[in-house]
């Protein structure tokens, strides 16, 4: 039995017919095409499949996805786009925060929940705020760095009123 | 794997959950955060035939004061509770246990009366929780019952609640100003760790004499426990060194604590003593400052 799920997800209105114990990383991956979510521990340790929920970071693959029924996904396809990244994206790939990429939508996630509630967070809210995603090539520090250089960047846009 | 559950409920009211409970028989599953149930659904690789997801229900999304009463709705998140000022000013010491428990994104899922129903010994909000003398409000079909956090507790992932039954919210009285309190946690990580020990203390004072303490221990027992023979000792005391270190041995005796990978029997007993101590030092450091009593 398939249980109807209506839901935004980067900011477009879907309606799916779901298996009711899906979780929102499957139904995002595998129904809506959406492989920018990743799976990787399956139980909320790594942080790979982070999305936004209400606008809230949380682990997507511990997210029944009824739950986000007539609520609002962001994901990392949602950001931005090849031609005009997010200040994150753009953070991330120029200050080499990079390097396998498959924690790096779940870092980003991660960040912009945090920018969201915190527009200037301390390098300890950083941490703090990125210590359920785990990388295991760059050690952190670029990542942090990456993070601090885009807050910056939305910082500056948000006061010429730019963004 | 066999499919986690058949069907996903979702009711509106509390009435509504509990005819959804008795109509299974006592066979579904209620799920609030579900960041517990999912993965020990996962692990049992076990499939039940329907959850209940409690999340939708209004009534259960907020925290409120009610006739010197915090009350704290079943649906209320980790991370709504970090940003209720009732709790930054009167229970601190619960907000340091929820900045300690997993991940940002957990936090963001899980509820604070999921981790007290999910009764696991090292379960960071407890702790707090006991020394707040916290009450579990439950709804059933025969109405309304109340029970306090300390008996409401039965074991590891074991509690009073009834498979019909469902914890609506968790009620403390108001604390009294004057009061200090601290939470310490004992991790193997900073962040994302279960803990091998923590323990919240909360003090009240007059001037430098204690008039009241509470001291609860978590992962040193089948569930969290009250030190009370280190809280009587504590009564019309000042905190100097040799009594939290008196204090901190005698919190010791109330541990009754097991091996496993996170640490041993007696490492644990020996860090129960010494969170103890911690918390206990840093509610007189506290203490100390000019600026406390700052209770207007």
């Amino acid at each position: 039995m398939l249980a109807r799920l209506e839901m935004t997800v980067n900011g477009e209105h879907v309606t799916l017919d779901v298996d009711p114990a899906a979780m929102l990383t499957e139904v995002l991956r595998e129904q809506l095409g959406l492989m920018g979510t990743k799976i990787g521990c399956g139980e909320g340790e790594c942080g790979a499949c982070t999305v936004l929920l209400d606008g809230r970071a949380v682990t997507s693959c511990l997210v029944p996805a009824l739950k986000a029924h007539e609520h609002e996904v962001i994901t990392i396809e949602g950001l931005g786009t090849p031609q005009a990244p997010h200040p994150l994206q753009k953070a991330f790939a120029v200050l080499g925060a990079i390097q396998c990429g498959f924690c790096t939508p779940g870092m980003i996630m991660s960040a912009v929940g945090l920018l969201r509630q915190n527009p200037r967070p301390s390098r300890e809210a950083i941490k703090m705020a990125l210590a359920g995603n785990l990388c295991r090539c760059t050690g952190y520090k670029k990542i942090i760095e990456a993070m601090e250089a885009a807050a910056d960047e939305l910082a500056r846009r948000s006061e010429a009123g730019t963004w | 794997m066999p499919r986690l559950w058949s069907e996903y409920l979702i009711p509106g009211t509390v009435q509504e959950a509990l005819d959804v409970l008795l109509r299974y028989k006592g066979q579904a599953r209620i799920i609030a955060g579900g960041t517990d149930l999912i993965i020990r659904l996962k692990q049992e690789r076990c499939s039940v035939p329907a959850v209940v997801d409690v999340g939708a229900i209004e009534g259960l999304k907020s925290i409120s004061l009610h006739g010197g009463e915090v009350v704290i709705g079943a649906a209320v998140t980790c991370a709504e509770a970090l940003g209720s000022p009732v709790l930054r000013e009167r229970a601190l010491h619960l907000v340091e246990a929820i900045r300690a428990l997993a991940s940002a994104q957990i936090r963001n899922l899980a509820t604070l009366a999921g981790n007290v129903v999910n009764a696991s010994p090292a379960g960071d909000t407890i702790p707090p929780l006991l020394t707040l003398e916290a009450r579990v409000v439950i709804q059933g079909p025969s109405g309304k019952r109340e029970q306090g956090l300390e008996e409401f507790l039965l074991g590891p992932g074991q509690t009073t609640l009834a498979p019909v039954e469902l914890v609506t919210h968790l009620r403390f009285p108001l604390p009294a100003p004057g009061h200090l309190c601290a939470f310490e946690k004992l991790g193997l990580r900073r962040a994302m760790s279960i803990a091998v020990n923590n323990a919240a203390v909360m003090l009240w004072f007059d001037d430098a004499r204690v008039t009241e303490a509470r001291i609860a221990l978590g992962a040193v027992a089948p569930t969290v426990v009250r030190a009370r023979e280190a809280e009587g000792f504590l009564l019309d005391s000042e905190l100097d060194g040799a009594v939290i270190n008196q204090a901190g041995a005698l919190a010791k005796g109330a541990t009754c604590p097991i091996d496993d990978i996170r640490g041993s029997a007696e490492y644990r007993a020996e860090m129960a003593s010494t969170l103890v101590r911690r918390a206990l030092g840093r509610i007189e450091r506290e203490r100390r400052k000019p600026c406390w009593p700052g209770w207007k």
